[in-house]
């Protein structure tokens, strides 16, 4: 093959289709013909300026489900937009807000973002559209970058005020009487990217809302709702658990997509024996260089910060022995500084960069065009994700490609051969939970400080006055003579919560190799422990950092550029304790139970890994504080199902059982695996029997334990299937999970005792015959 | 899980139990012991130190009447009864104050004499102009004739505040200007999101007066800080009996809405009642010291650059030439700030035209000891090589500079001395070359 020969997609797709070594792998290969548009005349009420604006643009017609959702808009009611990336869906509430103000100018819109940069890229988008339109829009960014002297002509004059959750909740809100003249005439509130207000950030983005409609309400206002979704299974249920109101689901997708190949491809199994397959990453690499040498716009995804600077060194030496665009290509992720992204997203609009290797911090609405190929080393976590990451690829007109291949872990063996999971069934619910106490508490308090709460006022879907009087025993409320609750004290409660995550600081990364110390980037306190503690090699552009000292309590890592041939990985140990039981039932082989739990993790010490080889070269303490996490878990306590067991048996058997569960949670609750913890104990020192626990890694739970308490049967059976179905010999990475010990049969462990749990009265018998 | 179910109450209690102890902000260990007994009896009434009291299980007996009552009783006040609820006004003694309106109009950003000028002060359950922080308690003063008019109104409960708001509406006159200190960022606003609260609109002001600014822009030269007690002492010399620390002040009212002792809030009162007055006095002392007249003369030199400045910026130059005369007149006694008047006067004097009485101020400059000399014989220099066009002149003058610097080094600002250098380096060379055309030898 020759090297950078510009080439077309399908070209280069059928050249290494014919390679042996690629295509063998392919597990599925979906052919999605080109679909034409479906288009409905523009509407007749549309103001005249805003149809010639549109016309300007070349929009002289609307699709389908942007026709449907700007006729629900008009007639009052909340609608919520599902269509995949790149079908127009920001129309679906630029046209209401534009035919708002041509007939109002004191009409105003609140556009809420999940991030700032895609808030940017809306007003940007706007003003274009308003400026064809010749109208006069006052569209501004309010957000922590929004300089002082400016907020307050936005809060007087904006008309349309692009935020996100953050700002708000901490400065908008707790602000309100300043923004008067919006919340008066507030006639139309965007939610973008709803698919993103799940689990613990979405069940406080619930509570924001929950205090913006009560502030609506104060000053007499009734917005519609308009919420823009991607691919998920449960619109409808995610808006009305986030917004507290029923929203007409607008799904019928009328854009026209290209031609495109979905291929799901499975590492080869290299050794049956230990069950070892090729690497995700390694296979990403070798489908992305064909394409990039074409000179096709290709887009990476890591499933990690480390995955996707492991890829870009790679991909980087490859393109250079190979004398490819190899300057062409970048990393792009979270710990990145926003300067920097942004520039990475310019090279991509203008076609400057041909790759990115990326985290899922690029999944998002942020405004990279349209690419001609997604590959996915490893699955996601979500189909949401998945088909999110795939859809950066997609030309209107042109063919694309988008290729996932299957990690090591049963999730995605799972996903990638059961094609239809993908490509047919209804992809996952979004779930949370805006009644979660811890969260809901915290809200409270932002709106008792909002506004008084009248009596019998309900704050969600239960009176307010219990806890209000709860939180009146810390003297931050005030039940006064009018039967009115009042703050009374003089915090501010906003500040102490924060909608992203539990830990609200971050750990700032310096770089002390230059003469002047910069700073590199951020994490957040969880991934700190495991990235940069100290004696770490923390990667960054590809570049290698070794942690010279991690100052905990000012938060801050130390590193200096070093140039070694291994990396480190440090591991947590997790011990967890129930602190109540909410609801105990009999099991077949024992018994299943859901409540409370506290869990807490310890790094203690890490390992150092040769590139390449994964070879282990010596360990090294680390010596951090130990993080706590309450939170509600599932768990199942083994009866009769584990009688007569060696305790080592039933030691491995446990925690095979477990991963597998773990795995088929995941599938069958459809979230992100990584929502759920592990811990199995062979002896529980709170109930004396062999205990699996999932616990959710968000504070206080967003109700999936309850859930999984509801379909333990479904779980016991998926894992059976699970282990059953697995090609390796006696547990693999993809079924029971890494083999600790290698003389140990973990597949075999751990099939005997879940045969003992399956809910048939013929396998409660002793698996002796085993 | 939904909050209504019936574990509610037991996760409650579990989230009671690990609540954290509320923190003691602060140490009251070297307060005064006025304050220290203002203080205890906060504590004495248990929250919020103690142990939290059950607060929502029964308002009886603390109806907004009786706290009216009682507040009204601590302080030797009326609880006032109206549609809206109650409020508690307290009229104080007037204070003698007298104020010559047309000197202090002479100043500049003041108010018209016949404007009537409202000073008011609030207290406050907490920080910033956030929704949720009440003013329970405004105090203002009110000028009838020599004597100042003094009247705090105080809120009896949160949910009275109606009334108190509508009081002070009627006690604003129409067409007031405000006088606060630090109001335009802090007491305005937070009244306005008051009554924006209670869907009400904020009263009509003519103008408003922030006192923090004019002091920071006249004073800060000379004061460690610009709080209103610290002018108090440094400006006004006067000092306060022992009072609350201003950190205190909301756990003292929401200690007496809980039931605890009025006592307190006569302090915080008393304190209010103080600052109110120093706002006039702090107005007294403006118009008396700096107002329009020969007073001006025995006010320090450095007010007066400042003061110029001000005047300058309203366009008012001669009022602005008239305080840096003043300013430089004692140029020879080496205080800076004369020095600095006179530098001020002469780009003054430049910028409007007036080059010779700038030239005058000039050459008074190079008599100062210290770098600004340097600046002097800069200046002469400049105007001899340009406007006299005696190159000789203008070297003679370099020298002179050069000498100054050099005679004055080690005091003034490095930075600035570096770029007098430079400059009388530039211009000596460009002179050299002059004079070299001219025929003259510059070393001669």
């Amino acid at each position: 093959m020759r090297y950078h020969e510009p080439a077309g997609v399908q070209t280069v797709l059928d050249r290494m289709l014919a390679e042996p070594s690629l295509s063998s792998g392919v597990a599925h290969h979906a052919h999605l013909r080109a679909r034409p548009a479906e288009f409905v005349p523009m509407p007749d009420w549309l103001a005249a300026g805003l149809r010639t604006g549109l016309e300007g643009r070349g929009i002289t017609a609307l699709y389908s489900h942007q026709a449907e959702a700007v006729e629900a808009v008009r007639a009052g009611e909340d609608v919520v937009v599902v269509t995949p990336t790149a079908s127009g869906k920001s129309l679906c509430y630029l046209i209401p807000t534009l035919q708002a103000l041509a007939a109002d100018p004191t009409a105003r819109a609140l556009y809420l973002f999940p991030t700032k940069a895609l808030g940017q890229d809306q007003v940007a988008e706007l003003g274009e559209l308003s400026r064809a339109a010749g109208l006069q829009i006052n569209a501004s960014t309010y957000d922590g970058d929004t300089p002082n002297p400016i907020r307050s002509a936005i809060r007087s004059a904006g008309q349309v005020v692009v935020t996100n959750p953050d700002m708000l909740h901490a400065a908008i809100l707790p602000h309100h009487t300043k923004w008067f003249q919006l919340f008066e005439q507030l006639q139309i509130i965007v939610i973008d990217e709803l698919h993103t207000y799940r689990g613990l950030f979405g069940s406080h983005v619930a509570n924001v809302l929950r205090r913006l409609l009560r502030i609506c309400a104060h000053y007499g206002s009734h917005p519609v709702i308009v919420c823009c979704s991607a691919t998920i299974g449960n619109p409808g249920e995610l808006a009305e658990l986030l917004t507290g109101r029923k929203a007409r689901v607008v799904d019928r997708n009328g854009a026209p997509t290209g031609e495109r190949h979905i291929l799901m491809v499975q590492p080869p199994l290299l050794d049956p024996a230990t069950g070892a397959r090729g690497s995700a990453q390694a296979l990403a690499t070798r489908w992305a260089l064909p394409f990039l040498r074409a000179g096709r716009q290709t887009l990476i995804f890591g499933r990690s910060r480390m995955a996707v600077e492991l890829m870009l060194s790679n991909l980087r030496e490859a393109l250079r022995l190979g004398e490819g665009p190899r300057t062409r290509v970048r990393g792009y992720r979270s710990g990145y500084l926003p300067t920097e992204r942004r520039a990475i997203e310019r090279g991509l609009r203008d076609g400057e960069l041909l790759g990115v290797v990326t985290t899922n911090a690029l999944e998002l609405g942020v405004d990279v065009g349209q690419l001609d190929v997604s590959i996915l080393a490893g699955y996601p976590g979500s189909i949401a994700a998945t088909w999110q990451q795939m859809g950066r690829a997609g030309r209107r007109h042109d063919t694309s490609v988008s290729v996932l291949i299957a990690g090591g872990g049963p999730v995605d063996r799972y996903v990638v051969e059961h094609p239809e999971f993908l490509l047919e069934s209804a992809p996952e619910e979004a779930r949370l939970d805006p009644d979660n106490l811890h969260v809901l508490l915290g809200h409270l308090k932002s709106a008792c400080f909002e506004l008084p709460f009248e009596p019998g006022e309900r704050f969600g879907p239960s009176e307010a006055e219990p806890l209000l009087a709860f939180i009146g025993e810390e003297g931050l409320v005030r039940h006064a003579g009018d039967d009115r609750w009042y703050w009374s004290s003089d915090n501010f409660p906003a500040s102490s919560v924060s909608l992203r995550s539990a830990a609200e600081e971050n750990v700032v990364i310096i770089d002390t190799t230059p003469d002047r110390p910069r700073v590199i980037g951020e994490i957040d306190i969880f991934a700190a422990q495991t990235l940069v503690h100290e004696d770490a090699i923390y990667m960054h552009e590809s570049a290698q950092f070794h942690v010279d000292k991690l100052d905990w309590d000012e938060r801050k890592a130390y590193v200096r550029r070093v140039d070694v041939d291994h990396y480190t990985y440090a591991d947590r140990a997790v011990t967890l304790k129930p602190l109540e039981t909410f609801d105990t039932a009999p099991a077949s082989g024992g018994d299943r139970a859901h409540g409370e739990v506290m869990v807490s993790s310890l790094v203690s010490m890490f390992k150092k890994l040769k590139f390449g080889t994964d070879e282990n070269l010596g360990w090294g303490p680390v010596h951090l504080p130990e993080l706590e996490l309450q939170t509600t878990a599932y768990w199942m306590m083994l009866g009769a199902a584990a009688d007569g067991w060696r305790r080592a048996d039933l030691d491995v058997a446990l925690l095979g059982v477990g991963r597998a569960i773990q795995a088929v949670a995941a599938v069958l609750l459809m979230v992100d695996p990584r929502d759920l913890g592990l811990v199995s104990q062979v002896k529980s020192p709170h109930n004396g029997s062999p205990t699996v626990y999932l616990y959710e890694t968000v504070p206080g739970g967003v109700g999936l334990s309850e859930r999984l308490f509801e379909r333990h049967d479904e779980l016991v059976a998926g894992a059976v299937e699970l282990i059953a179905g697995c090609g390796c010999a006696s547990g693999c990475p993809s079924c029971t999970g890494p083999r600790l010990e290698p003389d140990v049969d973990a597949r075999d462990l751990a099939l005997r005792l879940l045969r003992g749990l399956v809910a048939e009265p013929a396998a409660t018998t002793p698996v002796a015959a085993a | 899980m939904t909050i209504q179910d019936a574990r509610l109450g037991r996760r409650l209690e579990d989230l009671r139990r690990g609540r954290p102890a509320l923190a003691r902000p602060g140490s009251a260990a070297e307060m005064d012991p006025e304050i220290r007994r203002a203080i205890e009896a906060v504590v004495a009434a248990g929250v919020p130190y103690g142990t939290p009291q059950p607060v929502w299980q029964g308002t009886g007996g603390l109806d907004a009447a009786s706290l009216a009552r009682r507040m009204a009783d601590g302080l030797d006040a009326d609880a006032v009864e109206t549609e809206h609820g109650w409020y508690v006004r307290k009229e104080l003694r007037p204070v003698y104050l007298p104020i010559d309106r047309q000197r202090l109009a002479s100043l500049p950003g003041m108010p018209t004499p016949g404007t009537p000028l409202l000073c008011l002060d609030t207290e406050t359950t907490g920080l910033g102009s956030a929704a949720g922080t009440v003013a329970f308690l405004v105090g203002i003063g009110w000028w009838e004739g020599d004597r100042m008019r003094l009247l705090q109104l105080l809120l009896p409960d949160y949910s009275e505040e109606a009334a108190l708001l509508d009081a002070l509406a009627a006690e604003i006159p129409a067409g007031a200007s405000l006088v606060t200190y630090n109001g335009r960022s802090f007491d305005w606003p937070l009244l306005e999101t008051r009554y924006r609260m209670g869907r009400r609109i904020p009263p009509g002001l003519d103008g408003h007066l922030d006192l923090l600014l004019l002091v920071r822009r006249l004073f800060k030269h000379r004061l460690p800080d610009a709080r209103l007690q610290t002018v108090e002492r440094h400006l006004l010399r006067r000092h306060r009996a022992p009072d609350i620390p201003s950190w205190e002040i909301p756990a003292v009212y929401h200690s007496f809405l809980r039931g605890g002792p009025a006592g307190p809030v006569r302090v915080v009162a008393r304190h209010n009642a103080e600052d109110v007055v120093t706002l006039g006095r702090l107005l007294a002392h403006l118009e008396r010291g700096y107002g329009e007249g020969e007073v001006r003369r025995w006010a320090p030199p450095g007010d007066l650059v400042r003061l110029a400045r001000l005047f300058r910026h309203e366009g008012r130059v001669d009022e602005a030439v008239a305080c840096l005369e003043m300013a430089g007149e004692a140029i020879d006694g080496g205080d800076p700030e004369v020095a600095l008047a006179t530098v001020e006067l002469a780009r003054l004097l430049r910028r409007c035209g007036r080059v010779a009485e700038a030239g005058v101020a000039w050459s008074r400059l190079v008599t100062v000891p210290g770098p600004l000399a340097g600046l002097g014989w800069i200046e002469l220099a400049k105007e001899r090589e340009h406007r006299e066009r005696d190159l000789a002149g203008a070297w003679a003058a370099t020298d002179q500079a050069l000498l100054a610097l050099y005679k004055s080094r080690g005091q003034g600002n490095a930075m600035q001395r570096r770029a007098l250098e430079a400059d009388v380096a530039k211009r000596r060379a460009r002179l050299a070359r002059r004079l070299e055309r001219a025929g003259f030898s510059p070393g001669a």
